[in-house]
């Protein structure tokens, strides 16, 4: 999987990681949020497939593509699209495309939870 | 203002089209729910100074556009996609005397592909880092949101196929009705998917058509279509950082009965924004109207049965979003419902109801939330 890992910014103020990106922390206040933190690793929380896109009408998609709701260990939540038949507890980690999309890529580990539809995760 | 009260002094709806004529514009749809609310209030249009336009697709044209082409000359305007929020600002403005009779409109000829170019720029992240992604549109954004409902509150997809087949049995009597057939449930789950968490029934339908009411100070030969009695609004609850499953509407509740005396034991008709089966159960249950207990009731026994009657005119869902102007489908609904004047789909003896808008996803779910307590003028 080619592509650049996600950036994400930490608070120089108070730590807080910030995805996405802000002119000012929510926590702290502070305006001046570092901008270039890599995401690191994360838990796949969500896995939604996409039947019908907006527009097409009823027109299926040929491969129903793969969206993911990723928790990092940071803190954040993202969106992203899934390289693979990803499930809840996956381990990924996030690389952005060039152009411009978030994918999600399985790291080989279970970080979190075992997949069960109840497993909670905490920020 | 002179020591009288704001009110709802008329209010109007336009049919609302899946397929509009080529001569509907976005233009003429504002323009025909604001000359309709206008002369439902007894006014003219000399009476207006002031007006509010909610539209994702008047552009390039604003609201001092539509003030010129309508021949309305103002001394206070707004704009703002949710009709709710506009609607407070107007009620505040007649209280402090800026502006007497202001009209809040919202409305849209929206289609697919004006929806499509909508939603890849609806702000700089949506365009920057989710549309990227091949995740158009709120589908996917509202899947998660449903998911993390069902494990929440352990319910499988009949909870919100509920919801659907209730509003379209209200829609059957509504004018703008546009999913009216009766659903069953394996009617609901055989749909096709949208997304592994959607069914195609839990979508709006996109429709062209605008929503109006008329603000202004009660008495002095004008009377009242009915009370405003208590508003709150919450927006950047909590920076897109959660879940997305908690609106705020509970903490706006209490600013509402605090402010009306009334709670919600007193609503009798409750217009929730539908832009998902999701979001309606949620607010529910924010509103105290379901408790784990009752969720489990109404998720098994059925829905609307009971008091307050949820989205009387079937809602988005079933009537179709008339883009920005769906944010007054539920005023311009439970106005009529307080006046009597619902025919068929008629609450009997309705005196108060709870009306509410949601939206502006800014990365992964809604930012504001806003509700608006009405009471019957008579």
């Amino acid at each position: 999987m080619n592509g650049r890992e996600l950036a994400v910014q930490r608070c120089r103020g108070c730590g807080r990681v910030l995805y996405p990106h802000r002119r000012a922390c929510p926590n702290c206040g502070s305006v001046a949020p570092e901008a270039d933190g890599a995401a690191g690793p994360g838990t796949v929380v969500d896995v939604v497939t996409l039947h019908l896109v907006p527009g097409r009408g009823k027109d299926a998609t040929s491969n129903h593509p793969l969206f993911v709701l990723v928790l990092l260990d940071s803190g954040p939540r993202v969106l992203a699209r899934a390289d693979s038949a990803l499930v809840r507890g996956d381990g990924v980690r996030l690389v952005v495309e060039e152009s411009g999309a978030v994918v999600a890529v399985h790291d080989g580990k279970r970080r979190a939870g075992d997949g069960s539809p109840f497993v909670r995760f905490q920020a | 203002m002179s020591g009288g009260f704001v009110g709802i002094l008329g209010a109007a709806q336009t049919a609302y089209q899946r397929r509009p004529d080529v001569n509907v514009t976005t233009e003429s749809l504002l323009a025909e729910a604001v000359t309709s609310a206008i002369a439902d209030a007894g006014l003219n249009r000399r009476d207006i100074d002031g007006l509010g336009v909610a539209s994702f697709t008047l552009s390039p044209d604003r609201v001092i556009d539509l003030a010129w082409k309508l021949g309305l000359r103002i001394r206070w305007m707004i704009e703002d996609p949710m009709g709710l929020t506009m609607v407070q600002h107007a009620r505040r403005a007649v209280e402090a005397g800026d502006a007497s009779h202001v009209v809040i409109v919202g409305g849209d000829r929206m289609d697919s592909s004006r929806f499509s170019a909508m939603v890849s720029q609806y702000n700089a992240t949506t365009r920057d880092i989710v549309v990227p992604t091949g995740a158009v549109g709120p589908n996917v954004p509202f899947s998660f949101l449903t998911a993390e409902y069902r494990r929440v509150h352990g319910v499988g997809r009949e909870a919100f196929g509920r919801v659907v087949i209730h509003q379209r049995s209200r829609a059957a009597t509504h004018r703008n009705g546009l999913f009216t057939e009766p659903l069953t449930m394996q009617d609901y789950l055989s749909a096709p998917d949208v997304t592994s968490e959607l069914k195609l029934f839990d979508c709006v339908p996109l429709v062209a058509g605008a929503n109006a009411v008329v603000v202004g100070e009660v008495g002095r030969g004008r009377d009242a279509k009915a009370r405003i009695l208590g508003y709150a609004s919450l927006f950047n609850g909590d920076d897109q950082d959660g879940t997305g499953l908690s609106l705020g509407l509970d903490g706006i509740a209490e600013g509402i009965w605090e402010e009306s005396g009334r709670g919600a034991a007193d609503v009798d008709v409750l217009c929730l924004y539908d832009d998902y089966p999701v979001i309606v159960l949620q607010q529910l249950h924010e509103l105290g109207y379901l408790s784990e207990d009752g969720l489990t009731s109404f998720s098994h026994s059925g829905y609307g049965t009971s008091h307050p009657v949820v989205n009387p005119s079937g809602g988005l869902l079933c009537c179709g979003q008339a883009g920005a102007g769906g944010t007054l489908h539920g005023l311009v609904d439970a106005v009529e419902q307080l006046r009597g004047r619902s025919g068929g789909g008629q609450v009997e003896g309705a005196q108060t109801a709870l009306v509410t808008n949601y939206g502006m996803v800014l990365y992964r779910y809604g930012a504001c939330m806003a509700g608006l307590l009405i009471g019957a003028a008579r």
